[in-house]
């Protein structure tokens, strides 16, 4: 999981009963032996596998930096807070082929081991960038020639009549709150995906993924139609 | 497990009401006593439709402006009020980390019988559409998956009853309101429910797999459509996959696919997203 990601571990600790880990000592990663109590402590579960990885804080991009990987797809989150809706959003974005990530750094939840566990590893595989403004950064995107669409409750234009070709960046809001009106008004576009139960909204990893999905296929109908 | 807090109303446990009704009302999910609502969402749904359940408002500290709709039902309906200090209600280990200020106890949302559920939700229209999950097996999934479905206007959601999730206090805030806005029923042998789904009730029956060629897109909205979700981790058992008049996928579209899938809740979100606003 850990192989060819930018955010590498500080240390292995490989617990000293476990023997599937041998393979990992042929690695340039710092490794040491701990005893299998030990590892439970840390781990705070005995479901541990036999080795944890000590990592440092995550190597986040900054908007340059991903903007330079001339992104197709981009998922762009204002402020979500829950790590389970975080983990999920990740996850689904690197299953979608998304490039990666944008957030910001206020009220927003933070990358821990639990995200990477949420997020079924993609954290290992989709680029993460961080911006302080994120209106600002999504103004960059623009200008940049992607196509930023936020998903909004109170829209005018539902999820499916919306135009999603790439490059395209889609916004998505806390859970409370939504897409701040800042960071909409920098968007080119805002969209809802139709309620047809009585109740309730969406919660916000679904959201996200509905607009992913609907952007892979505006993405797959363009491939089509040029060929 | 969450324990159920004893009631000091002998008689309205929720649990023991299934005479009462004359009806087909008690099943597995409602065996486990009163929950405890921390979702304010969810206890307002569940105290709007079946306030006759509830046990007591459990009040250990601030709940927020959220609540005060329900207390305004509570106090409506003449409901107890239990001041509680905190240690009282969150016992190490015994709400898995979950703790707010106000809770409402209530018993879990009843379950229906199959043909009862289905002869009540399907009205002669077309468009319909109800969900089975096979063996989902954590609350939260399940609990996401009946907020989404409340959203995209799901008739019915079909449960198993071995190795699954059921109706708990968790599952039921996550649903945030969505597990007492539908009806569900509970049961044993999905291969056979789903083929009384075809045969009596013209069910089209579409099940999800990762690996099925057509994508879901193709499905498209029409006729009643019971979609067919399976376990985290093995998907649709073989027997179900054989029972399902159609397979279908979401296309993952790019070229990452090192984690290669999505989460069961997320995958039935746009799963019932599509099979409701995608193309007829």
């Amino acid at each position: 999981m850990l192989a060819g990601t930018r955010w590498r571990p500080q240390t292995l600790l490989i617990a000293d009963d476990a023997d599937w880990t041998r393979d990992l000592r042929a690695t340039d990663l710092a490794i040491e032996c701990v005893p299998s109590d030990r590892l439970a402590e840390l781990c705070g579960s005995r479901e541990h596998q036999g080795a944890a990885a000590q990592m440092p804080p995550y190597p986040y991009l900054d908007l340059d930096q991903l903007l330079a990987q001339s992104p197709r797809r981009l998922v762009v989150l204002d402020r979500i807070q829950y790590a389970n809706n975080f983990g999920n959003i990740l996850r689904t974005a690197e299953t979608f082929g998304f490039d990666g990530c944008l957030v910001t750094d206020r009220g927003q939840c933070e990358i821990t081991a639990a995200i990477a566990r949420l997020s079924a590893g993609a954290i290992f595989h989709l680029p993460v960038a961080v911006a302080d403004d994120l209106a600002a950064a999504v103004g960059c995107l623009h200008a940049s020639g992607m196509r930023c669409v936020a998903s909004d409750l109170t829209a005018a234009a539902t999820v499916t009549k919306a135009s999603f070709s790439p490059p395209v960046a889609i916004v998505v809001g806390a859970e409370h709150d939504g897409v701040r009106p800042e960071v909409a008004a920098a968007c080119d576009q805002a969209v809802l995906i139709p309620q047809v139960g009585r109740t309730q909204s969406l919660n916000a990893a679904s959201a996200a993924a509905v607009l992913m999905y609907e952007a892979v296929r505006a993405g797959d109908s363009q491939t089509i139609a040029s060929d | 497990m969450p324990r159920p807090k004893p009631s000091r109303r002998p008689g309205n446990q929720g649990n023991k009401r299934s005479g009462k009704r004359g009806d087909n009302r008690s099943r597995p999910s409602r065996a486990d006593g009163p929950l405890e609502l921390q979702n304010p969402h969810a206890a307002l749904v569940a105290l709007k439709r079946r306030p006759q359940d509830a046990v007591a408002l459990q009040v250990s500290g601030e709940g927020g402006p959220a609540w005060n709709r329900v207390l305004a039902l509570v106090q409506e309906h003449g409901i107890r009020v239990e001041e509680m200090d905190r240690s009282q209600r969150d016992s190490p280990g015994d709400r898995g980390g979950r703790r707010t200020g106000v809770a409402l106890a209530i018993a879990g949302p009843p379950a229906s019988k199959l043909n009862a559920m289905l002869a009540e939700t399907t009205d002669g229209t077309d468009g319909g559409l109800w969900l089975a999950l096979e063996q989902v097996q954590d609350p939260r999934n399940l609990g996401a998956i009946f907020r989404s479905a409340a959203f995209f206007g799901v008739r019915g959601v079909i449960l198993t009853k071995d190795r699954s999730a059921s109706l708990t206090a968790i599952a039921c805030d996550t649903a945030a309101g969505g597990a007492d806005a539908i009806p569900h029923c509970v049961v044993t042998n999905l291969a056979r429910t789903l083929e009384v789904a075809r045969e009596e009730y013209a069910l089209r029956v579409v099940g999800a797999s990762e690996h099925a060629e057509e994508p879901i897109a193709a499905i498209g909205r029409g006729p009643n459509t019971l979609l067919v979700l399976g376990n985290e981790e093995k998907g649709l058992r073989r027997l179900t996959r054989e029972r399902c008049d159609r397979l279908a996928a979401i296309p993952a579209g790019g070229s990452g696919l090192e984690v290669g899938s999505l989460n069961v809740s997320v995958a039935a979100g746009v799963l019932m997203h599509s099979l409701t606003q995608g193309p007829q």
